[in-house]
């Protein structure tokens, strides 16, 4: 197992098979985040971001991220959105989170809605990228998921029995493990404590929480989540939501997408998938499958939806 | 691909973007949809190469067919988590299961194929239950970063 640095979190890839794959799956996590990040100066998301307005021959890695991005602001109806890149940099999250951390940031100009994704153009034959003018990319917690998911892929594909990729809690699990993977869900209020446990051969664990990446701007909290169509943060009771899907990239995009669901339409918007969310006072709202996600506590303390 | 083919792909899409005119409100995907099928039902050129000209909606590019026709959308859903699949042949998806408390949960359409079944059936499955408060060896953990 190789647990390091990445993506502004910590990461870890553990491989059933030839260790040299765990090597190799690092090198490559690397490499996708120096392709995706939008603190790396040169990273072909920046510099997509830096001209927009025009189509740019991108890496079928990045082609893949940004048709991945704007598959799901579609299936999600826009509550997921990658557009949000100036309401989060608006809002002070302008650095790798490192620096960010424990500071005060002072901005004066306004949060508003994101344009969204319904002009940006992918050729994926081409490996073509076209933004608008203006329209600007934050992969965020979506690039750590399909960044797990792809090389979860190419690692079954290489040989590996198994592979689980996680980075910063967003995972995917593949192959054909000699049991199933168990994902323990951290409590948000009490770190450390697991209330439940996903279990599954393959697919993707995503989380979300209002209460991490969270700094001061003009004396008022924030945190990393963003509503899109106000630029603001979620008026969300929950504090979290994990999904679990068929990847890593999908539950991510879906955890977004239920923080803005009122959770009687959350079986809608899941179309088959997990999830589970956790309230401010603990309460729990769970759909889906409960042979997926199992909690440790009486049926009775967790409204199904 | 040629670095001539992506060159003369990227032209022809240019001419298609510059063809499209006023930004359109991302919003109105489904206005999208609505005037494709007008379009096909009055079966006017004109209507049909606005559209096909308007439609780059998400990431639908992905492989854009030969002349003035509108670009598909791939409204495919990811797919669902596996629990005891595809293995041993028959592929078996988790299926809907009806809680202990009795509220059964409904994915919706398709997307379930299967639900929990007997040992011995590749097709089926079989898992003991696990108490999650019982066992607290997990391979990962997950809680937001």
């Amino acid at each position: 197992m190789s647990r390091f640095e990445l993506m502004g979190t910590t990461a870890q890839v553990k491989v059933v098979g030839d260790p040299d794959l765990e090597r190799q799956a690092v090198a490559r996590l690397h490499e996708l985040e120096r392709r995706w990040s939008r603190f790396v100066p040169d990273s072909e998301i920046s510099q997509l971001n830096d001209v927009t307005g025009r189509p740019r021959v991108v890496s079928p890695d990045t082609c893949k991220l940004v048709h991945t991005a704007c598959t799901a602001w579609r299936l999600t109806r826009g509550l997921f959105d990658p557009t949000v890149f100036d309401a989060v940099v608006a809002s002070g999250y302008d650095r790798p989170w490192t620096h960010l951390a424990g500071s005060s940031v002072l901005r004066t100009e306004g949060m508003s809605a994101s344009p969204g994704c319904g002009e940006i153009v992918v050729d994926v034959e081409s490996s073509l990228v076209w933004l608008p003018r203006n329209v600007r990319l934050d992969p965020g917690g979506l690039g750590k998921g399909l960044a797990a998911d792809i090389v979860a892929e190419e690692l079954i594909a290489k040989g590996a029995e198994a592979a689980l990729v996680e980075i910063g809690g967003d995972l995917r699990v593949a192959g054909a493990p000699r049991r199933h993977w168990k994902i323990g869900i951290e409590h948000p209020h009490w770190p450390g404590t697991i209330v439940g446990s996903c279990h599954l051969d393959d697919g993707g664990v995503a989380t979300s929480s209002r209460l991490k990446r969270r700094w001061v701007l003009n004396n008022g909290e924030r945190h990393h989540l963003v509503d899109p169509s106000t630029g603001q943060n979620p008026s969300s009771d929950l504090d979290t939501v994990t999904v679990v899907a068929g990847t890593a990239w999908w539950a991510e995009a879906l955890t977004k997408a239920l923080f803005l669901t009122p959770t009687h339409q959350w079986s809608k918007m899941l179309r088959g998938n997990t999830a589970l969310g956790i309230d401010a006072e603990g309460a729990m709202t769970s759909s889906g499958n409960r042979r997926i996600l199992r909690l440790a506590m009486r049926d009775s303390e967790v409204v199904d939806v | 691909m040629t670095d001539d083919e992506r060159l003369q792909r990227v032209a022809s899409l240019t001419t298609r973007r510059a063809a499209a005119g006023p930004i359109m409100n991302v919003r109105a995907d489904r206005l999208t949809r609505v005037l494709m099928t007008a379009s096909c039902a009055v079966s006017v050129a004109g209507a049909g190469a606005l559209i096909a000209n308007r439609h780059v909606v998400p990431a639908t590019v992905t492989k854009q067919p030969a002349g003035d026709q509108p670009m598909r959308i791939d409204d495919s859903l990811p797919p669902l988590a596996t629990l005891d699949g595809g293995r041993g042949g028959g592929e078996s998806r988790v299926g809907p299961q009806e809680s202990e408390s009795g509220v059964a949960t409904e994915p919706i359409g398709e997307r379930s194929e299967i639900s929990p079944g007997s040992s011995g059936d590749p097709g089926t499955t079989s898992v003991d239950p696990v108490d999650a408060s019982s066992d607290t060896e997990v391979d990962a953990i997950t809680g937001g970063s």
